[in-house]
């Protein structure tokens, strides 16, 4: 498939009081024109590290990129200046939405003024480069429209009342919807969905979902969708990429990966789902701590077909079948 | 739907309203959190209580502990009726009937040191000697799984997963009978959400406990549950046993709730999933079932009157006057 974003031997660490942790360890991953991708794993296996890294928000004063290219339609947004991806690319063309809505709207402005601002600086019709306080009045009823249009597009009862309120006053799934449609006004080319349904419940999860997976074919938007939820990556995701402790260890096709998935640690993960037939798995150990990570693969304290190359040889990307590619020495064997 | 030759613990047209104020305080309605809930249960058995948020489940939990003073009903625990107990009266029986905190990192006192969080229990409850009291701390810590050297750590210094052991560590050192679980599981990693979810069951054979256990999260509660009422708006819209629920749901609720699960192999329910719109404000319920607005059965029977939670089947009640009705497709 046509490459959209392609993140090439990442490398991002963070300095702490105890030294410098490894937070992504040259990670490679892509997403193509028009495909949701999910980026799974545990908490702080690094997949919300690498989302704000291709959106070019790590705190500046602790995280330190160390090498790595970001190739995002032909251009390397690590070597792009500061003014340039707040300008062209970031909210514009690509946009976020974020795991808890309520406290990413300001509390104190409706809802419409703040999709108002937004729609001032990033609305389509916007020019990136002469931005001025100055809103022209035709632009602004234009702007109108294309929200209102939009909020009906997301399923919200009632879009001119909406705007009209607080943050507060609209409920949790309605708020996410708003996100959604706020991701979707500037027409991105990449929506970055981190653990957008984690806190709502799972009705309106399966909502959301819906509605997300409906709204990215229609539009042709790519969507990287970073979740700790492997049920929610098998709903809405094309492909799946795996993360653990900083690396990527499996990518594939998500028909191929819930079917057969290669890397002991994937394999592991699926079995740890709660399920009647096979009773409860789960892998014994801990996420080792970046600081001091183990050498080799990273997973291998923790793995039970570890060999004596483990401890000793990071494993580099292999190719296992069509678009599968895993990292690993000992991979599980495939399903004939 | 009580039988009179009684579980565990009897829960009898239990409700608990919180009232609403306007901004000049002023008294403008009840919120009904839990209404009208009559349950048991047995000796030995794991109860789940699902439902999404605000629907009551926790407060349902909340009051049967005494930390919420019910504002109706009865609770009878081992043929007591410790509805109205004052606190001194009714702390021998506290001591067993027990509940863990959803999150066992803000209910540990972060200044106190392991060792110290699992003795105060025993000093408040028994009259053990200092010397016996290290044993049973110790005896329980191995119990559930926890190296002798945390009993120096701080609550900060261990993981989520080693902070819900301690939570249960502390209740567990009195020997209770009932065990309170709220949200047990929320907040952790999948594969620690495993090793913790067969603690419970080992530590139940262990030391002989039931469990209430309130979840939000359906695949567990399938997992370990003997038994499963289903909350909905503060009232149980169904009640069974986990195979014949699982497998037959029949309130339309229910039904809705099951086919929200994603489940990895089946069908996607991006494609198959139909309930639309979101649950009412609670301080502002619909008449009649409180799920006839988001309902695909609802007719205008169900605004007249609420249904009652009735057993249409041996052992497997529901609250719906169409339950036998298929729901259309979406």
């Amino acid at each position: 498939m046509d490459e959209l974003l392609a993140v090439t031997d990442l490398e991002v660490g963070f300095r702490t009081d105890r030294g410098l942790a490894r937070v992504l360890d040259r990670v490679n991953f892509h997403v193509g024109r028009g495909e949701i991708v999910g980026l799974v794993g545990e908490s702080g296996c690094g997949k919300t590290t690498l989302a704000r890294a291709i959106l070019g928000v790590l705190p500046a004063n602790s995280a330190h990129i160390s090498s790595g290219v970001i190739d995002f339609g032909g251009r390397n947004l690590l070597a792009e200046s500061s003014w340039d991806l707040a300008t062209e690319v970031r909210g514009r063309q690509i946009t976020f939405v974020p795991q808890d809505p309520f406290s990413s709207f300001n509390p104190v402005f409706t809802i419409g003024a703040q999709i108002e601002e937004l729609m001032k600086w990033k609305s389509p019709d916007a020019e990136p480069t002469t931005a001025s306080r100055f809103y022209p009045r035709a632009r602004r009823r234009a702007d109108r429209a294309r929200v209102l249009d939009l909020l009906r597009t997301v399923q919200l009862p009632d879009p001119e009342g909406i705007l009209k309120k607080y943050p507060h006053e609209v409920s949790g799934g309605q708020r996410q919807r708003l996100m959604i449609a706020m991701a979707l006004l500037p027409e991105p080319r990449l929506i970055i969905a981190d653990e957008p349904t984690t806190a709502l419940d799972v009705t309106i999860q399966a909502q959301i979902l819906k509605l997300l997976k409906r709204l990215a074919s229609e539009r042709r938007v790519s969507v990287l969708f970073t979740t700790h939820d492997l049920g929610t990556a098998y709903e809405i995701c094309d492909r799946v990429t795996v993360m653990y402790a900083g690396q990527e260890v499996e990518s594939a096709l998500s028909d191929d990966f819930f079917a057969a998935p290669r890397h002991p640690y994937t394999k592991r993960l699926l079995e740890s789902l709660p399920s009647r037939e096979r009773g409860i798995g789960g892998i014994p150990g801990q996420i080792p701590a970046l600081i001091d990570p183990p050498t080799g693969c990273r997973f291998h304290p923790r793995c039970d077909r570890t060999g004596t190359r483990c401890a000793a040889v990071r494993p580099d990307v292999s190719e296992v079948g069509p678009a599968h590619l895993i990292r690993c020495h000992h991979p599980v064997e495939a399903v004939p | 739907m009580t039988t009179p030759s009684g579980g565990l613990l009897q829960l009898e047209k239990l409700q608990k309203y919180f009232p609403i104020r306007n901004v000049w305080k002023r008294h403008i309605g009840w919120l009904k959190a839990v209404d009208d809930v009559s349950l048991t249960v047995e000796r030995g058995e794991i109860l789940g209580i699902v439902g999404e948020s605000g629907c009551g489940k926790s407060t349902l939990g909340k009051t049967v502990m005494g930390i919420h003073r019910p504002t109706g009903g009865r609770i009878v625990f081992k043929g007591h009726d410790i509805t109205d107990l004052k606190p001194h009266q009714s702390r021998e029986l506290r001591r067993e009937l027990q509940y863990t905190y959803q999150d066992p990192g803000a209910s540990l006192d972060p200044r106190w040191k392991i060792g110290k969080l699992l003795d105060e229990p025993l000093v408040i409850h028994t009259d053990l000697s200092s010397a016996r009291r290290r044993e049973r701390v110790h005896d329980i810590l191995s119990a559930v799984g926890l190296p002798e050297g945390h009993l120096d750590l701080y609550p900060h210094e261990i993981s989520g997963g080693q902070q819900r052991r301690v939570g249960l560590a502390r209740i567990l050192t009195l020997k209770p009978s009932l065990v309170v679980l709220d949200e047990p599981t929320s907040g952790l990693d999948v594969s620690v959400q495993a090793t913790v979810l067969n603690l419970f069951l080992d530590l139940q054979k262990q030391f002989d406990l039931t469990y209430v256990f309130i979840s939000h999260d359906l695949s567990v509660v399938r997992m370990i549950c003997d038994r499963v009422a289903v909350m909905y708006l503060g009232k149980v819209v169904e009640l069974g046993t986990t195979e014949r629920l699982f497998g037959a749901p029949r309130h339309p609720y229910t039904r809705s709730l099951l086919s929200a699960i994603p489940e990895i192999g089946k069908q996607r329910i991006t494609d198959t999933f139909w309930l639309e719109g979101e649950p009412p404000d609670p301080g502002n319920l619909p008449s009649g079932c409180r799920f006839r607005t988001r309902c695909p059965l609802a007719a205008p029977g169900c605004a007249a009157e609420t249904p009652p939670l009735v057993e249409h089947l041996p052992g497997h009640a529901d609250a719906c006057l169409f339950s036998d009705r298929a729901v259309p497709e979406a």
